[in-house]
């Protein structure tokens, strides 16, 4: 049941707003955090472009010439 | 704008085509790429680079332009979104650089075939030939990583997702 439910009326449009605030509906009000495979996928895509530069820079893989 | 179900369907299909048909393609350059550098036949290494200039061009090229376009619609035409989801975001981040990639890879590929129409291949060509067979490689990982991420499709909401659901659910309460 939310406030906004007919049993409780309309919300209050004086009632202090407070951003933080649940959004009244029992669910969440924060955003899950970052799931640990996406950072692994992170970690990955930097070392995977960290080592193709490196291995540019050393000139085993050539661009065009 | 969401799509009826007849045309998500054809619309996965054709994704799921295109996509695998890319994988499929640059595995077959990337065999080429290895005969072309390391075989001992002259003739078998210049036929090798030829082929790869027409599969480049006629296989690869289309089928990347259409796994892109219809990953697109597929995404943009249904509840998915393009950035609601970790793993489309993360498809995203794979395909689009491989697209430009390959673009940037064109010419090159068929400067070698070029090459390969006109001589035999000289150690002063291995840069080329090396760039030809890294690309592959790094393409066909890319590919592979971009398909377990679509058939696996690891949960995970983006912030934005997460918003729009919470609007959503909202609206239907």
């Amino acid at each position: 049941m939310t406030l906004q439910s007919p049993h409780l009326g309309t919300p209050d449009p004086h009632a202090p707003v407070d951003a933080n605030s649940a959004p009244r509906t029992g669910r969440a009000r924060k955003p899950p955090p970052r799931p640990r495979w996406v950072n692994a996928f992170v970690i990955a895509l930097v070392v995977v472009i960290v080592l193709f530069m490196v291995l540019h820079l050393a000139g085993v893989a050539p661009m065009h010439r | 704008m969401t799509m009826t179900p007849g045309i998500r369907r054809f619309m996965l299909t054709a994704h799921v085509l295109s996509s695998v048909g890319w994988l499929g393609a640059v595995a077959v350059f990337l065999a080429l790429s290895v005969a072309g550098l390391a075989s001992n036949d002259a003739q078998m290494a210049r036929a090798s680079y030829q082929v790869m200039d027409m599969i480049a061009w006629f296989v690869i090229v289309p089928l990347c332009l259409a796994s892109v376009l219809t990953g697109f619609a597929s995404s943009l035409g249904t509840t998915l979104g393009l950035f609601r989801h970790y793993w489309i975001v993360v498809k995203l981040v794979i395909t689009i650089p491989a697209t430009i990639v390959l673009f940037v890879h064109v010419r090159p590929i068929s400067q070698v075939s070029q090459i390969a129409s006109e001589r035999t291949l000289a150690g002063s060509d291995l840069g080329l030939q090396v760039q030809m067979l890294a690309a592959a490689g790094a393409a066909l990982l890319a590919l592979l990583v971009a398909t377990v991420v679509s058939t696996y499709k690891p949960r995970g909401l983006t912030r934005y997702g997460w918003r729009k659901q919470q609007e959503r659910l909202q609206s239907q309460s």
